[in-house]
């Protein structure tokens, strides 16, 4: 018993020495399981400082001071656009083989230099890796300067936190004599950086390119899905461009690219509206057949474009992602949010009518639960409220009918009848009297 | 993720693989020329070591040439992590 007791006594006492192993070793196990590239640039730096002495700590500190960078580049890329980059680097050493063998195999050797060399190797290893690696399956499908401008940018933005010396080299060794002679090249990568300051060069554009490679892919690239992808960057540049108040494109339809921007940046719209007028343009444009919506704001915005995205119901808009980010504005920085939601409504000529149809429905159904919700409350209602109830309808079709007048005539017919009515039931038949789309919808 | 692997000759052993594949006398005597510039390649300014059309060819440190590189192993196989890794 007392031999026992002696054990449970000891073990009571080292159990806190127990637990704080315990919970480091566990600590250390989550940080090389999820941060590998924290682990091996420790291992690189102790390893570091056996270089001198032993060659293969020399290999393994360049080695592994490459694979971490490249590792936390592809993360940081992968967390703004998911599988831009699929795949990260080991760096495998090649000593001696043969004429034949290195015939047979088929692959590009790089060469590294001493760790002493760190900016060079990295920029080398960038080179061979970043072409090779961002965004493969979509790469046959985008403009080649387009596509070189995009590793220009994508490297300068993401070598820059790896320190003064790389960023130099990549500048001085790469970029700059890549646009020497090239001016055409300069323009693109002036204008990708300008997209890239406002946060849309991987958030969007990437994204974007990625999706026209995951529905193209292996097909041959059409000569105008590839000229499609230079006009997508010069939307994205007008949109960069854009200063405070004035009016650009916020919606690209192209044959291949359809996207729109919703755009949450306006007091004097949010404040009286609320979120109506920016679910109205995101239900257009999902009736109009774009690929993606991005609803954006920044500053005091942000709040705003959540606002808009929580009242957004609509089952076909699928939220895809959503990235909050620092952006330049006046030289300050300030908080952006971005949010994609994917259009799953069917779209295309064959589907033209059920789409109509369907929007028909919604649009029916939705304008008599308001109308509803008003003559509950016993209001009145005019031919001119009426027609604000028809135009802050999310359904309203607003390209479909230019102008409000007409397109609200309908409504208005019904109108007349709904502003004698005095209970719900009585504009539900109202209602019902007049269309028939509306008596389907509703059973 | 998955890792893909990047071949790589250090400096260390370059003299060793390029003599195994029989390039050093042709660098050393400078005879060799970059397969995109047509500059001499030096071993100063040897970057890229690649095979094409059953030949080995050498490339120089010039961004342009690494790109040109990379871009020929691209249009080998697009879409496709065979080729360069």
């Amino acid at each position: 018993m007392d031999l026992v007791r002696d054990i449970l006594d000891f073990l009571a006492r080292i159990w806190g020495y127990v637990a704080a192993v315990g919970i480091t070793a566990a600590g250390l196990f989550w940080v090389a399981l999820t941060r590998i590239e924290w682990m091996e640039s420790w291992a690189s730096t102790v390893l570091k400082l056996f270089a001198w002495a032993f060659r293969s700590a020399e290999r393994g500190t360049v080695a592994l001071d490459i694979q971490s960078q490249f590792e936390s580049i592809t993360k940081r890329i992968n967390h703004e656009v998911e599988d831009a980059i699929p795949y990260s680097v080991k760096i495998a050493w090649i000593t001696e083989t043969t004429p034949e063998t290195f015939i047979r195999e088929g692959r590009v050797v790089v060469r590294l230099h001493y760790h002493t060399h760190r900016a060079r190797n990295i920029v080398n290893a960038y080179l061979a890796f970043l072409p090779k690696a961002l965004i493969p399956i979509a790469r046959p499908y985008i403009d080649p300067r387009v596509l070189r401008g995009i590793e220009l940018i994508v490297g300068k933005s993401t070598l820059t936190p790896l320190g003064d010396d790389v960023l130099s080299v990549f500048i001085n060794d790469v970029l700059t004599p890549a646009l020497a002679g090239d001016d055409r090249l300069r323009d693109m990568c002036l204008a990708l950086e300008r997209v890239d300051g406002k946060g849309l060069l991987t958030r969007v554009m990437l994204r974007e390119f990625l999706r026209l490679g995951l529905s193209y892919y292996p097909r041959i690239a059409p000569a105008e899905l590839v000229r499609e992808t230079v006009e997508f960057m010069t939307f994205l540049d007008d949109l960069a461009r854009r200063q405070r108040g004035q009016q650009v494109l916020l919606t690209f339809r192209g044959r291949h690219l359809r996207v729109a921007i919703v755009l949450v940046a306006k007091a004097e719209v949010f404040g009286p509206f609320g979120v109506t007028p920016y679910i109205q343009r995101a239900v257009r444009n999902a009736r109009l057949g774009v690929h993606t919506i991005y609803f954006m704001g920044w500053g005091h915005n942000v709040d705003a474009v959540r606002q808009v995205a929580r009242s957004l119901h609509e089952s076909y808009l699928i939220k895809v992602a959503e990235k909050e980010f620092r952006l330049s504005m006046d030289g300050a920085p300030v908080l952006a949010i971005l949010i994609a939601y994917r259009n799953d409504l069917r779209v295309g000529p064959d589907m033209a009518a059920e789409r109509d149809r369907e929007f028909q429905v919604r649009f029916l159904r939705s304008l008599l639960q308001e109308l509803d919700r008003l003559s509950a409350e016993s209001v009145s209602l005019s031919a001119d409220q009426i027609a604000g109830v028809v135009r802050r309808n999310p359904y309203y079709d607003q390209d479909a009918h230019p102008n409000p007048d007409d397109a609200t005539q309908q409504m208005l017919d019904l109108g007349i009848l709904i502003r004698v009515a005095e209970t719900a039931e009585e504009v539900r038949y109202a209602i019902n009297r007049e269309n028939d789309v509306v008596i389907r919808a509703l059973q | 993720m998955k890792r893909e692997r990047l071949l790589a000759v250090h400096d260390d052993d370059l003299a060793n693989f390029l003599r195994s594949i029989g390039l050093l006398e042709d660098l050393v005597a400078g005879r060799l020329l970059c397969s995109v510039c047509g500059d001499v390649v030096t071993l100063e300014t040897l970057a890229f070591i690649y095979p094409e059309h059953d030949l080995i060819r050498v490339a120089c440190s010039k961004p342009t040439c690494a790109s040109d590189v990379t871009n020929r192993s691209l249009e080998s196989s697009p879409g496709t992590t065979q080729g360069l890794f």
